[in-house]
């Protein structure tokens, strides 16, 4: 009974660490991808300044669900 | 903003823009006249300038042409305050500039020549220094010649020594690496064999090095001697040079930028001539005031140029609204957060100003997130020294002025949450939290960060109703009205699951989005229900209060743990105040970019459209 609980509870440790690790990956993915553009859309253009922080910051979103879902298959 | 038509003699227009300059309130909009009804402003042309005015025009363009070349050539030094009245002496500036701005010229080229040769016999220097160990004992007394070779790459060396043997037996070659990490090489050769060794090392692509016409003929000690000396002679010479460039700048420097920022603001006046109209009598401007300053302008233009001058207020026609400028004007306390509204496009004069909103919530999100009451108390003094001594650079004042709000927040969540440097406040001094401790409330965290959330996304939806409503397009206000109706109801189903008290209020809410749903799709179109969906979407993203304050909070929690796991006291307490340092500079950056992005992705995407011009009044022209 007792190694059927642990089973549970490391699956559901591997759920959330899935979760929000691919989440993560995805995040910084993109991050990179939107940074080096915006890094070089910023040496021609410094007044863009608040435009590329908007879009580097827009992908965090997938990490924060990443990291609800986490919580939820602990906690909830 | 009020629509302005200016009227008045023709023979006082550069007095009266003078005035209105002055008042520094008005942004002339040559366009108004364009869009003006037909018939509205009959027998108005274009303003020609009188050959007075375009020959000073001109004069002013050319010399202030030469004041700012002066001025780049000027070194950046102190120098004193000019009180010198430009007006007036014009003309004795303008034969002044010319003979100031020849001299800097030619001590400008003078000193690039010397910064060159200086460049240029330093790299000598290197060489013969380096090659003087290398040359055979004697040699020159037996009619020997050197030939000097640089060499970049040290795997050319080989290839070196090939070329001389092949091209010459006799040729002696002996290499070295000069400090600064390059290779130089010494040729020895007889001199009637010299010539044709260079042509050889041409011929491979090996740089001889050639040395000036004054060393030649000397012996390579001299050589080596006359080199040091001709370098000696030019760092006096260009100390000497810049030492009248200091002086120079120290005297005039001052007189020239006073006189620049006069000619400036008499070119402003000049140049927007241009969007002037005139009539047979008169002149004619059109264009934006600030309501409030309207009677102000219209005093001061009757106090310099009595009842000849006409200010009228104009009716804002629909087809102006798209051009308004757009000038952002807060209470004192709200001032500072326009810095963080202007870091995007300019929202148009039928949107809603954001200031006072981000001035409310984003300090708070800021204290949310970092929520450390000795961050807060240490970010404070930071914050009060940039608001009492950083008096000029009023971005960085600006800066202070938002972090002194924000770090009051931080102290007042750090207070609830029980924070003081991490655990330190609960350890040292038994600090309770009265509200939750952020480390293990994760969840009542969440719901905490997503009401915020809630509330914050419902007051964009309101504001963005308010704007529709004032920019009469009731379909897309009912639009945003159901839609915020939709997260109200979709809010108390949640909440509903939670709240014992509110599971009563499921069923009704649960009809209301259905009564909800088919209006909506009325008005707001096939897309309405994923625009609900972003909406819901955007409540979510504010969980990262909650989470990027967890991370703050851990940060400072291992920073503790650490220093106590050190074993010296001394060393622990390195340690801490280390980890700290650095959780509270990343305590500045990670809650402000969070608090920024809340805003403008979640906030203002709700409300504000983009597309506005800035108000530019005439004394910021240029």
């Amino acid at each position: 009974m007792d190694a059927v609980l642990n089973w549970d509870k490391v699956l559901m440790a591997f759920a959330a660490a899935l979760a929000l690790g691919v989440s993560a990956l995805a995040t910084a993915w993109v991050q990179s991808r939107i940074g080096a553009a915006g890094a070089g859309a910023l040496a021609e253009k410094p007044e863009l300044t608040a435009t590329i922080i908007i879009l580097l910051a827009i992908p965090e979103t997938i990490v924060i669900l990443g990291f609800v879902i986490a919580a939820m298959i602990l906690l909830g | 903003m009020s629509k302005v038509e200016i009227a008045g003699p023709r023979e006082s227009l550069l007095a009266a823009l003078e005035t209105i300059g002055r008042s520094g309130v008005l942004q002339i909009d040559a366009s108004l006249k364009e869009r003006a009804e037909e018939g509205a402003a009959t027998g108005i042309r274009p303003l020609a300038l009188d050959g007075k005015t375009l020959a000073e025009r001109l004069f002013l363009e050319d010399l202030k042409i030469k004041v700012e070349r002066l001025l780049e050539l000027l070194p950046a030094v102190e120098s004193r305050e000019s009180y010198l009245s430009p007006a007036r002496a014009i003309n004795s500036v303008a034969t002044l500039v010319r003979k100031h701005l020849e001299s800097a010229e030619v001590q400008a080229r003078r000193r690039e020549a010397l910064q060159a040769e200086l460049a240029q016999l330093d790299r000598y220097l290197v060489f013969l220094s380096t090659v003087q160990s290398l040359a055979p004992r004697d040699a020159e007394e037996a009619g020997l010649e050197y030939i000097g070779v640089e060499v970049r790459d040290p795997a050319a060396l080989e290839q070196l020594t090939r070329v001389a043997g092949r091209v010459l037996l006799g040729a002696e070659v002996r290499t070295a690496r000069a400090a600064d990490g390059s290779w130089f090489g010494l040729l020895t050769t007889e001199k009637d064999l010299a010539e044709k060794l260079k042509e050889g090392l041409r011929g491979n692509k090996i740089p001889e090095v050639r040395l000036p016409d004054y060393l030649a003929g000397l012996p390579l000690a001299g050589k080596l001697d006359a080199a040091r000396a001709r370098h000696d002679a030019l760092a006096v010479e260009l100390a000497t040079l810049d030492r009248e460039a200091k002086d120079l700048a120290i005297a005039w420097r001052g007189m020239y930028g006073n006189v620049l920022g006069w000619l400036r603001h008499r070119l402003a006046l000049l140049r927007s001539s241009a969007a002037v109209y005139e009539t047979d009598r008169c002149f004619v401007l059109f264009g934006w005031v600030p309501s409030a300053s309207v009677e102000g302008l219209r005093r001061s233009l009757a106090e310099r140029h009595g009842d000849a001058m006409v200010v009228e207020e104009q009716e804002i026609l629909q087809q102006d609204l798209e051009d308004v400028p757009v000038a952002l004007r807060n209470p004192a306390y709200f001032r500072p957060f326009e810095l963080l509204v202007k870091m995007l496009p300019t929202p148009r004069y039928t949107s809603i100003d954001p200031t006072p909103f981000v001035g409310i919530f984003f300090p708070l999100f800021f204290g949310m997130i970092l929520g450390d009451a000795g961050y807060g108390l240490l970010l404070l003094l930071a914050a009060a020294g940039l608001v009492v001594f950083v008096k000029s650079r009023r971005t960085l004042r600006q800066a202070g002025q938002i972090l002194l709000v924000s770090s009051l927040y931080t102290i007042v969540f750090g207070a609830l949450y029980g924070e003081f440097f991490g655990d330190i406040g609960l350890r040292l001094l038994g600090l309770e939290a009265p509200w939750f401790d952020r480390r293990t409330a994760i969840l009542p965290m969440i719901y905490f960060a997503l009401a915020v959330g809630g509330v914050h996304v419902l007051v964009g939806l309101t504001l963005g109703f308010a704007s529709s409503l004032k920019g009469h397009r009731t379909r897309e206000a009912l639009a945003r009205l159901f839609s915020m109706l939709a997260m109200l109801c979709l809010a108390g189903v949640l909440a509903s699951y939670f709240a014992p008290v509110a599971e009563l209020l499921r069923k009704p809410l649960l009809m209301a989005l259905l009564v909800i749903a088919p209006v909506l799709l009325l008005t707001g179109g096939l897309l309405a229900p994923f625009e609900l969906l972003r909406h819901v979407g955007n409540v979510v993203s504010y969980v990262r209060i909650m989470a990027v304050g967890l991370a703050s909070v851990l940060l400072a929690y291992v920073a503790n743990r650490l220093a106590g796991a050190a074993g010296s006291a001394l060393v622990g307490v390195a340690v801490a105040v280390l980890l700290h340092a650095f959780n509270i500079v990343l305590g500045v950056f990670a809650p402000t970019i969070h608090a920024l992005r809340l805003h403008y992705v979640e906030f203002f995407s709700k409300f504000i459209e983009t597309g506005g011009r800035r108000y530019k009044p005439l004394e910021e022209a240029e």
